[in-house]
Order: C-alpha cells, then sequence, then structure tokens
C-alpha cells in the first residue's frame, strides 16, 4: 500500500454538509420546533416594537405622545374618535383615532404602552444581563476551583476587609485603616523565617470554595425574591436602573447553578486537560474553552428569565413601586386602570394581554431552545 | 469436533432500513447465516457494520426508526420478524437471550442483583419463590460467583465489572435459552478478567449445548471462541467459514486486510498494513461491491454490482470476485490446500 | 535504578521512586481515612526516539502516572526528572515553559477536542502559547494538519464532522503544535476501530522516526504494546512488576502476573485450543493495599514470605528486572 494511499484525506462521508456554518446550524435548530420559531417571531416583533416606541415616544414633539393629557377625552375606548372640538392640532392622536383607548387623564394608551413596551425590554434584558454575569462568573469559579480549599489566611483577611469597610462606614478611620493593613503585614511576617512555623496555621485548608460559593447561592435562594427586591426598592431611590439591578443581583442563582454543574463534567474531560497541558493559563481556560460548552443551559434560562424580569417589572410597578410616574410602564398602567376595570376595561386588558403574550412567546421560545440545543448536544 | 448439523437459527436474505434525515440507510443488505445447536457462532465486523442492529431484530429490539425491508428470521422453525409483542415476550428471554456489552448501564442500579435475574423466571415460568431464589443461587454458583447466597442481596454498584457481566450471564440463562446473544460482552473488561467470562462461556456452553451467537470486533476473541465466523461489512456478509479456515486463507480483501493490519511482536520492524479510506456511511454507500473503494484487488466488474457469493467449500464462502485466489499460494489462483493438509493452528 | 540499554543517548525523562496517593475522607470533618496508592514507588526511564510500553489492567494506575508525569496531579513522593530538572512540586507558572516539551494523547476521541472550536483553533491554541504571530500560526496549523495525513483545508470544520480516526490525528496534531519532546500516549487506539488502528499506529511510528519522538506508550492492549516498543513496563497496582526489552518479556515473561496476563490475550496464533486456565479473581482496589506482595491475592505461587514484607525489583538479566522473589 503505498504512502498516499496509507495517509487519509479528510473528506468525511458525502452525506455532511460541508463546513456547516453557524447559520444553518441556527436554522436546523428551528425546522422541527414551530414553537419556538413563533416564539423566537414575536420576540423579534417586540424587540422592534420597543425600540420603534422609543424613537416614537421620546423627544419634546414626539408622534406618539404618552404624556399629552386630555382631560375631556378621558376614559375612551379603543378606536374611538376623539369628541369634536375638543383638541387642538397638536393635541391629536395620529390616525385621527385612539388606537388603543385613554387613560384615566385622556393620555393615549396606544403611546403609552409603546414607551413603556421600551421599559420592559431594558428591565428584561439589563437585569438579565447581570442575573447571568454574576451567575457565569461564581458558578464557573465554584465549578473549576471547586476543591481548592480557602486556607485560614484568606478567611482572616477577608474578615480584615470587611471589618475595615464596617469601621469605615461608621466613621472609625483609624480603625479601619488598621484592620485594611492587617492582611498585607500578615503576608509580609510570613517571610520572616522564624515566624513560619507558628504562622503555619494560617495555611491550614477551611471550606473548599465550593461550598462558600454554593452556600451564598443556598442563602440568596432563602429570601422570596420578590419580598427582597420590594423591600431594597422600598429603601432605594426610585429608578429604573435601580430596580434592573435589584432584580439581577438576586435571580444569578439559577445560572451559577447550571454553569457549575456544567463545569463538574467538563472539568474532567480530555480536551480540558489537554489545554491544561498546553500550558494555557487558566482563565482562557475557563471563558474560552470551557465556557462555549457550559452555555446552552444558561441561554435557556436567560430567556425565560427576560420574562420573569418583566412580569417582576411589571409588579412592582402595579405596587407603586416601579419607575415613577409620569413614565409609562406596562405595569403603571395596569395599575392605573384597575380603579376603572368596569368603566374602561380595556385599561386593564391591554397591558395584561400584552404582558401575557410577550411572557409566553419567551417562555415557548426558551422552551424551544432548550429542545433544539439538548440533542445537537448529545451529538457531538 | 463432533458435527453440528441440527440448524437453530436461520437467517434468509435480510434488510433492515432506516430512516434518517439524510434519507433511507441501508444498515442491514441480504444478510444470511445459521447457527446449528450448540454451536458458537462470531459475528465479526467494526462498528457501523451492521452487527448489532442484525441481532436486535430477532428480538424485536429495533428502535422505529428501523424498518425491516424483506427477509426472515426463524427460530426452530418459527419465524420470528413481524411477531407482535406477545409472542415476541415469549421468546425473549426463554428462547434467545441477551448479554450486553455495558454491564453497570444493563443493570438496573436500584434493584438487587438476586431480584433481577429472578426476574425472568417469574415472568416465564410458573414457580414459586423459594424455588426462584434456589435457582438464582445456583445460577450464580454457576457463573462462577463466589458465596452467591450473599451475593443475591448486593446491588450492581457493589459488584466488580467482572461480576456484573456475569450476573448478566447468569440473567440470560435463567430460563435455559437455545440461543444466547452476546453483543461484545468483554469489550469493556479488563483482558485477565475477559479471559475468565470467555471460559465461562465456553463451559456454560458445552454443559447445556446452548448455542451462542457472538458479535464482536476483535478478530483474536473470535478466534478463540467460536467454531464459525461470519464477517460483516457496510451492511453485508462478505466472508463466512469455519474459524481455522478462515484465519488461515481470508478470501475477501476485507478480512485479509484486516488481519494483515493487527499488530503483533511477530510483525515488529515492518510497517502494518492498513486498509486506506473509511467505512462508507451507510446513507451513501457505494454502488456494487461496498469495499470497492478501499479493495487493492478492485477491477472495474466490482463497480457495477454487489457480487454473489462464492462457495469455496466445506462451508467456506466470499462475496468477491477473486474470492479464487489464495493468498497461501499466490501463483495459482483457484487451488485450494486439501482438507487433510491443512493445518489447524493451536 | 532501572537504566535502558546504553545503546541511545542519555534518557529524558528519568522518574524515581513516584507516588501519587490520594486522600480518602469521611465524614463530617473530611477527616482522612485511607489512602488509594494509585501509584506507588515507580522507577524508569525514557530515552529519544525510543518507546517505553506501559501495560496493565484498569486500577493499576498507569493514567494515574501519566498525569503525575506531565504534572496536571501533584505527587506524594518521588521525583519526575526531565532533561535533568526535577519537576515535581513546581507550581504551575514555573511549569509553564516545560509544558511545551512534554505532551500527551488521549484515548477517547470524542472528548479529547473541544466540540465549540473548530480543529484549526484547537491545534492554534498550543501556537499561542509559544508566542507565535497569529499568520505564522495560520501557516503552521496548515503544515501539522498534512503531517497528520489530514488535508490543510479542513481547519475551518467542527470536531463532530470528523470520524474517529481523524480526531484521533488532530490530537496528535494538537500535541506536536509546540514542538515537545516526549510524548505520553494514553490508550490512543482503544477506541477506533481495527483497520484505523493500524494507520494511527503507522502514523506514530512515522512521526517518531523523522521527529525523534520519545513516546510512553500506555495501553491495556498486549499486541500493540508488543508491536510499537522498545521496552515495556508492566504495573500491577500502583508499582512496576517487571520491566524488560520487548523482545525479551514477550518470548519469556518471568513474573506471574506478566504470564498470565500474555497468556489471556486472545490471539490468533493460538486459536481455540490454545486456551489457558485463566487468572483467576478480579482487578483488586488500590485503596489501602496489603503489606507484601501486591499480587498475593491472585499469585498461583503465593506463599507466607509473600505476606509478610515488600517485594523489591531485582534484575533477572542485565536489562531484566522483576518484583517476585521466587523467580529470580
Amino acid at each position: 500500500m503505498s504512502e498516499a494511499q496509507n495517509t487519509c484525506q479528510a473528506d468525511p462521508p458525502a452525506a455532511v454538509p460541508a463546513g456547516e456554518g453557524r447559520i444553518e446550524a441556527f436554522r436546523r435548530m428551528f425546522q422541527g420546533n414551530r414553537m419556538a420559531f413563533a416564539g423566537l417571531v414575536v420576540f423579534l416583533a417586540f424587540f422592534l416594537t420597543a425600540f420603534a416606541g422609543l424613537f416614537l415616544t421620546s423627544g419634546s414633539d414626539p408622534v406618539f405622545d404618552p404624556a399629552q393629557v386630555r382631560l375631556e377625552n378621558k376614559l375612551r375606548p379603543p378606536l374611538s374618535v376623539p369628541f369634536a372640538g375638543t383638541l387642538e392640532e397638536d393635541a391629536r392622536p395620529p390616525f385621527g383615532v385612539f388606537l388603543l383607548g385613554t387613560d384615566d387623564l385622556g393620555r393615549d394608551v396606544f403611546a403609552r404602552m409603546l414607551q413603556g413596551a421600551w421599559v420592559s425590554l431594558t428591565v428584561g434584558f439589563v437585569a438579565v444581563g447581570i442575573a447571568v454575569a454574576v451567575g457565569i462568573l461564581l458558578g464557573g469559579i465554584a465549578g473549576y476551583f471547586g476543591s481548592n480549599r480557602v486556607q485560614v489566611g484568606e478567611v482572616l483577611w477577608a474578615c480584615a476587609w470587611a471589618g475595615a469597610l464596617l469601621a469605615f462606614a461608621q466613621g472609625a478611620g483609624r480603625l479601619a485603616l488598621g484592620l485594611f493593613f492587617a492582611g498585607p503585614v500578615i503576608l509580609l511576617l510570613r517571610r520572616l523565617r522564624f515566624l513560619r512555623g507558628p504562622l503555619r496555621f494560617l495555611e491550614r485548608g477551611t471550606f473548599s470554595v465550593d461550598t462558600l460559593v454554593m452556600r451564598l447561592v443556598d442563602i440568596m435562594l432563602c429570601f422570596p425574591s420578590f419580598f427582597l427586591i420590594l423591600t431594597v426598592v422600598a429603601l432605594l431611590p426610585a429608578s429604573m436602573y435601580n430596580i434592573m439591578i435589584v432584580i439581577g443581583l438576586t435571580s444569578w442563582m439559577g445560572t451559577a447553578r447550571f454553569v457549575r454543574a456544567e463545569f463538574l463534567s467538563l472539568r474532567e474531560q480530555d480536551f480540558v486537560t489537554a489545554a491544561r497541558a498546553l500550558g494555557i493559563g487558566t482563565w482562557r481556560i475557563i471563558f474560552r474553552h470551557m465556557m462555549p460548552n457550559a452555555i446552552a443551559p444558561v441561554l435557556v434560562s436567560a430567556t425565560i428569565g427576560i420574562a420573569t424580569a418583566i412580569l417582576t417589572e411589571a409588579g412592582l410597578s402595579f405596587l407603586g413601586f416601579g419607575v415613577p410616574p409620569p413614565h409609562a410602564t406596562w405595569g403603571n398602567i395596569l395599575s392605573d386602570g384597575k380603579n376603572f376595570i368596569f368603566d374602561a376595561p380595556w385599561l386593564t386588558f391591554v397591558p395584561g394581554v400584552a404582558i401575557l403574550i410577550v411572557v409566553l412567546c419567551f417562555n415557548l421560545f426558551g422552551e424551544g431552545l432548550r429542545e433544539a440545543l439538548n440533542p445537537k448536544l448529545r451529538e457531538r | 469436533m463432533e458435527l453440528k448439523t441440527e440448524t437453530l437459527l436461520s437467517v434468509a436474505d435480510l434488510h433492515i432500513t432506516f430512516r434518517t434525515l439524510a434519507g433511507p440507510a441501508r444498515a442491514v443488505e441480504g444478510v444470511s447465516l445459521g447457527v446449528c445447536r450448540g454451536e458458537t457462532v462470531a459475528l465479526v465486523g467494526e462498528s457501523g457494520c451492521g452487527k448489532s442492529v442484525t441481532a436486535l431484530s430477532f428480538l424485536g429490539l429495533l428502535p422505529r426508526a428501523a424498518v425491516i425491508e424483506q427477509g426472515s428470521a426463524s427460530l426452530g422453525g418459527v419465524e420470528l420478524l413481524g411477531l407482535d409483542e406477545e409472542e415476541l415476550r415469549k421468546i425473549r428471554g426463554r428462547r434467545i437471550s441477551m448479554v450486553f456489552q455495558e454491564p453497570l448501564t444493563s443493570l438496573n442500579p436500584v434493584f438487587k442483583v438476586g431480584d433481577q435475574i429472578g426476574e425472568a423466571i417469574r415472568v416465564h415460568e410458573a414457580v414459586d419463590e423459594d424455588e426462584i431464589r434456589r435457582r438464582v443461587v445456583t445460577l450464580l454458583r454457576d457463573v462462577g460467583i463466589p458465596n452467591p447466597e450473599e451475593r443475591l442481596d448486593d446491588y450492581p454498584h457493589q459488584l466488580s465489572g467482572g461480576q456484573r457481566q456475569r450476573v448478566m450471564i447468569a440473567m440470560a440463562l435463567s430460563c435455559n435459552p437455545e440461543l444466547m446473544i452476546a453483543d461484545e460482552p468483554t469489550t469493556a473488561l479488563d483482558v485477565t478478567v475477559q479471559a475468565q467470562i470467555l471460559a465461562l462461556m465456553r463451559s456454560l456452553q458445552e454443559e447445556r449445548r446452548m448455542s451462542i451467537l457472538y458479535i464482536t470486533h476483535d478478530l483474536g476473541v473470535v478466534s478463540q471462541v467460536a467454531e464459525r465466523v461470519y464477517v460483516m461489512y457496510a451492511g453485508m456478509i462478505v466472508e463466512e467459514g469455519r474459524t481455522p479456515t478462515l484465519f488461515e486463507d481470508p478470501r475477501h480483501p476485507y478480512t485479509q486486510g484486516l488481519l494483515a493490519s493487527l499488530p503483533s511482536r511477530g510483525k515488529r520492524g515492518r510497517r502494518l498494513s492498513s486498509i486506506a479510506g473509511h467505512v462508507p456511511d451507510p446513507a451513501c454507500k457505494p454502488v456494487g461491491c461496498p469495499f470497492h473503494p478501499r479493495c487493492p484487488k478492485a477491477m472495474d466488474p466490482c463497480t457495477a454490482s454487489v457480487p454473489t457469493m462464492i462457495d469455496l467449500g466445506d462451508g467456506h464462502q466470499a462475496r468477491c470476485l477473486r474470492a479464487h485466489e489464495s493468498a497461501l499460494n499466490p501463483a495459482e489462483p483457484g487451488q485450494r490446500p486439501a482438507d487433510g493438509d491443512r493445518r489447524v493452528k493451536g | 535504578m532501572i537504566r535502558t540499554p546504553a545503546t541511545e543517548t542519555a534518557p529524558i525523562l528519568k522518574v524515581n521512586d513516584l507516588r501519587v496517593h490520594f486522600p480518602v475522607r469521611r465524614g463530617f470533618l473530611q477527616r482522612v481515612r485511607g489512602w488509594i496508592k494509585a501509584v506507588d514507588g515507580v522507577d524508569f526511564e525514557v530515552c529519544r526516539g525510543r518507546t517505553l510500553g506501559l501495560v496493565g489492567e484498569s486500577g493499576c494506575g498507569k493514567s494515574t502516572l501519566a498525569r503525575a508525569v506531565l504534572g496536571l496531579l501533584s505527587a506524594s513522593g518521588g521525583s519526575v526528572v526531565y532533561r535533568g530538572r526535577d519537576m515535581t512540586g513546581l507550581s504551575e507558572k514555573e511549569m509553564r515553559p516545560y509544558r511545551r516539551e512534554l505532551q500527551m494523547i488521549f484515548q477517547d476521541p470524542y472528548g479529547s477536542l473541544n466540540p465549540r472550536m473548530t480543529i484549526g483553533q484547537s491545534i492554534e491554541e498550543g501556537l499561542r502559547t509559544v508566542g507565535m504571530e497569529r499568520r505564522e500560526r495560520k501557516a503552521r496549523v496548515g503544515e501539522l494538519l498534512e503531517q497528520v495525513g489530514l488535508a490543510a483545508v479542513n481547519e475551518d470544520r467542527y470536531p463532530h464532522e470528523f470520524s474517529g480516526g481523524q480526531r484521533q490525528r488532530v490530537g496528535i496534531a494538537r500535541a506536536l503544535s509546540v514542538g515537545p519532546s516526549l510524548v505520553i500516549c494514553d490508550e490512543p487506539i482503544s477506541a477506533l476501530d481495527v483497520s484505523i488502528q493500524a494507520q494511527i499506529i503507522n502514523l506514530l511510528n512515522d512521526l517518531q522516526e523523522s521527529l525523534g519522538l520519545a513516546y510512553l506508550f500506555i495501553s491495556h492492549d498486549l499486541n500493540v504494546v508488543g508491536y510499537l516498543s522498545h521496552d515495556v513496563a508492566v504495573m500491577y497496582l500502583g508499582q512496576i512488576v517487571e520491566y524488560a526489552p520487548a523482545e525479551a518479556l514477550y518470548a519469556a515473561p518471568r513474573h506471574p502476573y506478566s504470564k498470565a496476563l500474555l497468556a489471556a490475550v486472545p490471539t490468533i496464533e493460538k486459536g481455540r485450543e490454545g486456551f489457558v486456565r485463566p487468572l483467576g479473581g478480579d482487578v483488586p482496589s488500590p485503596m489501602d493495599p496489603p503489606p507484601g506482595c501486591r499480587f498475593q491475592g491472585r499469585c498461583p505461587l503465593v506463599e507466607d514470605r509473600c505476606r509478610e514484607a515488600p517485594v523489591t525489583l531485582e534484575a533477572v538479566a542485565p536489562d531484566h528486572l522483576v518484583r517476585c522473589w521466587k523467580v529470580l
């Protein structure tokens, strides 16, 4: 057998599409999954609506004005024409019709919905973004470094710095400074030969990194999240950013667990060992080699998390703790409408149905993603 | 060696196709084989050749995507393909039993070993619990597990790999089947444990006059356990015959290539000959003989149609247009060593 | 000390009395209850351009040994000396420059490549660590793929598009990317089809000739080891029980375990009649092994003396060492 025949040219069997790109893979994901596709379509529609809404309702003279008060035209039903002679030129709704009616101050509900869409979108994505970032970081650390034990010295150091922070907050400046430098000082002392022996207890291992992170997760899970959010939001000045951050910081736990679980199994895989054997740095291994393989469950839970975040924001607004008026959010509109539920049912239905559709479609999309990603992963 | 002629399992022209996204995949094409009573027959081939699919079809255990297009498989005269669930259940475990490759996943981890072995007896025979227990203990002793009375109450994870495989064999033996199908039973085991299991299977077969269909990719194991061998490639039987004959004088280029590519210390210092290319995907097999793209002896007629089996005498057949060329006497194609002069390697 | 035949240059890797013990922790306070002595006093040498075969069954510690030699596991005792430099006890950072000298290829072609990276990227990662520029890297990836018998155009394909044998070639290319002198092959062909195994074996041989690589070839397949290796070490429960040049070992094994192992391997030459009574018992667990000879539980020649004191490696011939006083 000749040399040329011995070395096999790599032409994989013709059945496999040559160089399958990301786009084809994406398209194939949704081939059999109508639900997921529908969810994706609505997702994109929502995205576009929110963007459009931002441009159409902001500025000094917006196309759809959410803040325009028209007291003569309050509580008008959807698709109704403003009463003749009540409105000036600039107060007229576009198309001459109140598309979704008006609320108790005569404000155009359609315009307010558009404005609210942007809030919901932002809150949903940013909150989930924060949650995912924190979850990935902590989950990755717990998964990769899991069995490493935190040393006594490191624990003391952390306590010292926490103490310093507290002392600083209470105004005891000098105490804070002292605690702050306690750590580095002990580190320096350990370099001295004669102290190395007695200070050896500082190197003893205590609990593992995995234990630390997981107990933190458990602690966070103990709090009923909605009430935690409520409490924090009530204490902080009301603003959209605070809400996003708070929701984000209270919903990272699921992601952390997923990432940790994936990392625990990935760590045993040969390609990770190979990367270590090649001398690739730890952080590069974690983020460039392992993370892309652990992302799948995170994507799924993130998609569903956006829906939850939107619901949470709506709930907060409904209770009056959301974005302050006059800025519209879907929860706001719902809240305003609850007093007029028999006179003007559209005030509750419209935002309610909108929230329902968006949340449902995100959930379907997430489910579809999970189905689509799983068999593919098994294939590989 | 006593002549074994009473046919137990007879498979004729079996065709099995899988429905896949890439089109129909012809996993098994025209397989015909036979196993006599008390005989050990090996079905050899690499991954993807269709050997496991063939065996699963006898028990009706094929996945839903598989369709048996044509052919028949009969056990002692009873047709197996196309039986309904009720009929199949009477055959599984009682007349045909199967031993799988990975004992850790083939045994249910939450049930005791004794219960799992006794289950087949419970299903197939109307015997009381004490009798079942007694028979399970006997079975465990037969398969060489020490202290069987205590091992009865162990869970699979408490046993070693070799012991688990013995438990699987005990399960397969529990209703005294006529045919045992062993699908790579020792691939996952260590060499010394494998040797024990092979010895066990030989002795059991001799005691019970059971037939064994041994499916494997390991030619060394085949030469030690099997009396006759079927070599499969790309869903077809390409060569069959008595084990010593086949290994001494293989006639199909695939068998020749396989044997030549096995490393051994006898070949030290010489380059191993290997078969170029790769196994074809069942969904897109080449026209004609499936081996021709990789075959060093390919000719033009090989690409036209699938060759028929050529009889070389004494049960030795090969599916190759050049089957009469023997590697033993290359200058005289068509001549076979006479029965009397054939050296049996031992 | 084990010596390899003095025909070659000095050994590039010397392992002395290497031990890897894992603590078994139980209870609330995670106290150490026992030790798994996966590797318990192993010595060997590997020379440039030569292959040392390491055979043994599951639980003998060969994979643990491989990882300890590479510094992926920390050793509990003994030393691993590479070109005169002791590598045991080095920190991750100190090890880094040595990583490119010692590489490994793995058993499972499906798990050894990152499914989310193209094979070109997988190979490039190694090149990044040696500080190559981007353009150079691309060119080198192509060269490496050709060297292992794959067309360079495939660098943008993902692992799942390749067969097992092809993936194994990619793994070899990745290991070669950093220019190692020693490659540890941890069962590289056991998961491959028989007809592909020969291709990979030939490739490994070719690379050894052209690049002067030293191999530590770990396998349970005695036929392959017999074909490929210059010297062979047989491991049992964390220790080397016999060490000899390949021809000598296969022609006349001395240790009862080596004999049983070689007898148990089914080969075509033996045929159906060559069936020998197999070794009894199961492969034992490396947890808290009994004092004395490790093989006492299954040895057909065992006596009381075997159970009392540990047995050392002694020479029966200039290059042939055995850990059994009964066969000296």
